[in-house]
């Protein structure tokens, strides 16, 4: 069976989503400020533009590879894009005003929309593939000068930068999967954590910074939670890193809320008994969620449990591993 | 302060006008739901999205889902701004239900978290007490 997750044309579609939100919501909006305030002008960009890129090439796609292979380098790309927007978000955050950046982003006001890109439909999988790396590769043509002008206009060192876009991205999922192991086997921690999560994975040392409330929801005999973002892709970014692909695509979104269980059958082939609530939460606003599931029946090593989590166990779409696969 | 407690039923605007925030998702909007979580005003400095500034407290509440299935519910987080009360005397039917059934008046505080599945079925005991009063 085919779930959702494998199906490479949705995957394709979710990077435009996701790169689209990026350009429209986070990366033009504080840059048409900038410009506006004086911060940086056009010919910043123009000169920045013609200089050595601090931030990393993407890297090519291969005409040999497989589908799935040019989606995960696609998938990579797009990482290296948001987070180059984060780190010059960070660079100019102080010359900027969320406030503002929402009204600049046409959020109020549709007279300053920053007019999204149409995705390219009408032809194949592997022409919509091409046509949005094609896309991905010109967004990040404007982030690398971006980042380089902000260089030029002294809101950085050039070693400063170097060094930020170098830094490895430190969340991971498996932050998550430790959380959830520690929850399993530790009753105390468990506690704390259903009680202020937060202040409870900050104890074990995670940075949670960024994640204003955050909820562990507790799958039970009699509850099953699933978590959903409709108007973004909220998530506990901070903590556990990116969600998989298909948690920001409006398929899932859309379907979760309609129809939680005949989605979690048909998308993710994931029963979930008749006499089980079905919970499905969705982070509209600063709460960020994820799911506590429950423990596979069996006898594991405290050090193996964690390998037993999957992002979409956290997410409720499916239930944790019920043996221990290597990674 | 938060206007609204735990269990409370509240009406979702069907438009807001004047509210900054327009986070509320259109397939709550003018439905009924009951609050399960309340969180005080959030307002998160680091976070360089939204919540800078805040937009008034903010609430959990629990709607029927689409499906039709009594045992499948939505949870929304919504702030005040977008709510009203739907039935002020609900909350004194409920107090004296709780009492009735033992389960105690709540203690948690706005801003403490806590697990949503530690709650009772609000839906359930709002079904309950129709019954029973």
């Amino acid at each position: 069976m085919v779930t959702h997750t494998e199906d490479a044309g949705a995957h394709v579609r979710a990077v435009f989503e996701d790169a689209e939100y990026w350009r429209t919501k986070r990366l033009e909006p504080v840059l048409f400020q900038l410009i506006r305030k004086g911060k940086v002008g056009l010919y910043d960009l123009i000169r920045a533009a013609g200089e050595e890129s601090l931030a990393p090439a993407l890297q090519d796609p291969n005409d040999q590879a497989s589908m799935e292979e040019s989606v995960e380098v696609l998938e990579l790309n797009l990482g290296r894009y948001i987070s180059g927007i984060e780190i010059a978000a960070q660079v100019a955050r102080d010359s900027y005003y969320i406030d503002e950046q929402r009204k600049d982003a046409g959020i109020y006001d549709p007279e300053l929309k920053i007019a999204h890109r149409e995705f390219p439909s009408g032809s194949g999988e592997k022409e919509q593939l091409a046509a949005v790396e094609k896309i991905v590769e010109e967004y990040y043509l404007v982030l690398q000068a971006y980042l380089n002008a902000l260089v030029l206009r002294r809101f950085i060192s050039r070693d400063k930068l170097r060094e930020m876009v170098e830094a490895p991205v430190p969340p991971k999922f498996e932050n998550g999967a430790k959380i959830v192991a520690l929850a399993w086997t530790d009753a105390a921690f468990k506690e704390k954590l259903l009680e202020n999560a937060k202040d409870a994975i900050r104890q074990l040392g995670i940075a949670t910074y960024r994640s204003p409330k955050v909820v562990a929801l507790e799958n039970t005999e009699k509850v099953h939670n699933v978590i959903v973002c409709t108007l973004c892709s909220c998530y506990p970014y901070a903590i556990l890193g990116n969600p998989p692909w298909w948690y920001k695509d409006d398929t899932y979104k859309q379907a979760i809320v309609e129809n939680p269980r005949k989605t979690l059958k048909q998308m993710f082939d994931f029963s979930v008994p008749d006499d089980v609530e079905v919970r499905v939460f969705d982070s509209t606003s600063d709460v960020r969620y994820f799911v506590l599931p429950r423990k596979p029946r069996g006898e594991f090593s405290n050090g193996e449990l964690w390998k037993l989590v999957t992002p979409e166990s956290l997410i409720g779409v499916g239930e944790p591993r019920s043996k221990v696969v290597s990674l | 302060m938060n206007r609204f407690r735990e269990n409370d039923r509240v009406r979702v605007k069907i438009e807001n006008p004047g509210s900054p925030n327009k986070r509320t998702p259109s397939y709550v909007r003018g439905r009924v739901g009951i609050i399960t979580a309340c969180y005080g005003e959030v307002v998160d400095r680091e976070f360089d999205h939204d919540h800078r500034v805040s937009w008034g407290p903010l609430y959990t509440a629990a709607f029927e889902s689409f499906e039709g299935n009594p045992r499948s519910r939505i949870f929304v987080d919504i702030h005040e701004s977008w709510l009203e009360l739907l039935e002020i005397e609900a909350r004194e039917a409920k107090n004296s239900f709780r009492a009735f059934k033992g389960i105690g008046p709540f203690t948690r505080k706005d801003d403490e978290l806590d697990s949503h599945e530690q709650m009772p079925h609000r839906l359930d005991v709002l079904l309950d007490m129709g019954s029973s009063v």
